[in-house]
């Protein structure tokens, strides 16, 4: 077994098998069950259309896994700094990028439980829709990269931060930055300059894939290049977070 | 809304206009539905052209009036196809629609199908006969397997992590006898 | 005296951090089969210089080997050393046992044979009967035999002890020391011992060296001389 498999099941198995994973995945599945009520209830009145409740759970989905992967990682190194536990396992012959690695494959599984824990949810959502496929899938592909983009990044400012705080305050800065795109009228971000923004920003690339693939029921054809976006975005997240892995020091002691 | 309002104008105009051979006739079936919001109801519409010649195009649309309310409700929250384009019927051809509606207030309520022409072909509107709705409230907010979902899936993760707990204490405890004769 | 092969050797080693001279051409030979003393008070450099050694701070001038390899061998060097840090944190949900076993097969030991190994450690340093309790059950004392046993888990050929008595009572300081003359004395390993206090660990020590501001002012067996210089750096 490699150093990053043995690392990535030492931190599961504290996560999943012997600490909170199962009980904060029994949370997430009741914040589904509340969401779903919610929207069956508004999508039985025709207040909200049936296929924009979809996607509010493939929304939710990647969102929460997305969150639980980037908490993970943000603990990762600037939180065993803090917790003085970085130094013993950087004295092992395990590499900076096995340790950092096994960690991220490991919180990869945060996103990966919920979106197994929505698919019931998406199954009743969208009986009689015909977009259960499209929405598992999207909720697939944009989880999966929007995890590694934010868990990589997260993973990057850990090892770069001195303190927990610090990875902390950056890691919402930047979250808050991306979202800015979200926040602008509808007007704003469909000029060319607006789109061009709205397809390199991987939050808004994927708000847009939903919307289109999942409630305007587009083909993928016609969207497979925005797309592209978040595929960038997580090779340069993957890219700056194993060069510093590779690199994990300790300042000096007294 | 002027759109709809022009609709109830010509709906009173053919019920005060004297008889007269009519090119469109409009049927719908049932002409009584008793039902519970959000309840979903397909309407058998049938278009016959009892004329000589083609009609040219036509479209239907749906009216939903609110007896009680003095007007019509929003009709375009009953259903996802307020107007429905048609092509020309020819002499004596006829056409059967499939009308989803879904109520989505609790009272009592009248559909009609007006059809019209799509252009200035000189063709009188017509329009089906009523139906009836009597919406009442549904006993249960949310059909279907939303709620049994919504308890079972927390239910059996729960359930996981507790199987993992007694899994994890069998662990420790051999962990806790792995050894001991050697201690 | 020193019959053992040279185990550490450092050689004109410097670092400098934020403007700050942590070490100033430090250079010293440990021995293999002896306990060397690295000593000098706080701020004297001992936490830096076993952090250079032992591959997780790069120096900013000067060389060293250990056991045999340079600084560009850091996986190699990591493989064959045992460190106990000063102040290690430890996960407090973790299990003893758990702990070690991890620490095995991060060192490439099958699970079976690192869970026996962690079991022999455990023995070893006196924690067998807690070897599932969680770690933050632990006295402060029992984290710091826990913590020689982790050093051990890979059959070190040179181990590193900072501060090893630091915060223990004198029974538990006693404990161990008499730990680590054993571990020395069986196991034919080179032992770099900081300590800032000369009474503690003169008793164990064949050889010290003295840190003063970053410098190596005494470098030699642990004689009578030893304590005269000690007191004089240290007051």
């Amino acid at each position: 077994m490699s150093a990053t498999a043995i690392v990535a099941r030492e931190e599961i198995s504290e996560t999943w098998l012997r600490g909170w994973g199962p009980w904060l995945a029994a949370v997430v599945a009741l914040t589904f069950s509340g969401t779903a009520i919610a929207l069956g209830y508004s999508s039985q009145l025709n207040l909200l259309d049936a296929r924009e409740g979809l996607a509010v759970v493939v929304r939710m989905s990647i969102g929460v896994g997305v969150l639980l992967v980037v908490l993970s990682m943000a603990d990762s190194i600037s939180g065993m700094r803090d917790r003085s536990t970085l130094e013993p396992m950087l004295l092992t012959p395990v590499s900076g990028t096995s340790l950092v690695g096994g960690k991220l494959a490991a919180a990869g599984l945060g996103w990966l439980v919920a979106f197994v824990v929505s698919l019931p949810y998406l199954y009743v959502l969208g009986d009689g829709l015909g977009r259960i496929a499209v929405a598992i899938g999207v909720s697939a592909v944009l989880g999966a990269l929007l995890s590694i983009t934010f868990g990589a990044a997260a993973a990057f400012l850990s090892i770069r931060s001195r303190t927990n705080l610090q990875t902390l305050g950056l890691g919402l800065g930047g979250l808050a930055f991306l979202s800015i795109p979200l926040l602008l009228p509808a007007s704003v971000m469909s000029n060319p300059v607006g789109e061009l923004i709205a397809r390199a920003d991987p939050l808004s690339a994927a708000q847009h894939i939903i919307g289109s693939l999942i409630i305007d029921q587009n083909s993928l054809a016609s969207e497979i290049s925005w797309f592209l976006g978040p595929v960038v975005a997580a090779i340069v997240a993957s890219w700056l977070a194993w060069r510093s892995a590779a690199f994990i020091q300790l300042e000096p002691g007294s | 809304m002027s759109g709809r309002l022009l609709v109830l104008s010509l709906l009173v105009l053919l019920a005060a206009a004297p008889a007269a051979a009519q090119t469109l006739e409009v049927g719908v079936s049932p002409v009584e539905i008793a039902t519970e919001i959000g309840d979903e109801h397909a309407l058998d519409v049938s278009i016959v052209n009892r004329g000589s010649q083609p009609t040219g195009p036509l479209v239907a649309h749906l009216v939903v009036i609110d007896p009680s309310g003095g007007g019509s409700a929003d009709a375009e929250d009953w259903t996802g196809e307020l107007n429905r384009p048609l092509s020309s019927l020819e002499a004596g051809e006829s056409i059967n629609l499939d009308w989803d509606i879904k109520p989505i207030m609790r009272g009592d309520f009248i559909a009609l199908i007006t059809v019209a022409p799509a252009d200035r072909s000189p063709i009188d509107p017509a329009s089906s006969p009523a139906v009836y709705f009597a919406v009442t409230q549904p006993t249960l907010l949310v059909s279907g397997a939303t709620v049994p979902v919504s308890i079972a899936v927390p239910l059996i993760i729960l359930a996981f992590g507790w199987w993992l707990l007694r899994i994890e204490r069998k662990r420790v405890a051999a962990l806790a006898g792995f050894g001991s004769s050697a201690s | 005296m020193h019959s053992g092969q040279p185990a550490i050797v450092c050689t004109s080693i410097s670092k400098t951090y934020q403007g700050q001279t942590a070490l100033a051409d430090v250079s010293f030979t440990a021995y293999a089969g002896q306990v060397t003393g690295l000593l000098g008070p706080n701020g004297a450099g001992k936490t830096t210089l076993i952090r250079i050694v032992t591959t997780i701070v790069k120096p900013s001038a000067g060389t060293y080997q250990v056991a045999g390899f340079g600084p560009d061998q850091a996986i190699d060097i990591r493989a064959r050393i045992g460190v106990m840090p000063e102040s290690a944190g430890y996960p407090k949900r973790t299990r003893a046992i758990d702990l070690l076993t991890y620490h095995g097969r991060l060192y490439g030991a099958p699970a079976d044979e690192a869970r026996a190994n962690a079991m022999e450690m455990l023995m070893a340093v006196g924690l067998a009967d807690r070897r599932t309790d969680r770690i933050g059950t632990y006295s402060r004392g029992m984290r710091q035999r826990l913590g020689l046993a982790r050093a051990l888990m890979n059959n070190p050929r040179v181990v590193f002890l900072d501060e090893p008595t630091l915060g223990l009572d004198p029974a538990g300081q006693q404990g161990i020391l008499e730990l680590i003359d054993e571990l020395a004395a069986q196991r034919d390993v080179a032992v770099l011992l900081t300590s800032h206090l000369l009474a503690e660990i003169q008793g164990i020590c064949d050889r010290a060296v003295i840190l003063d501001h970053g410098r190596v002012v005494f470098d030699a067996e642990a004689t009578q001389g030893l304590s005269e210089i000690f007191h004089k750096v240290t007051t």
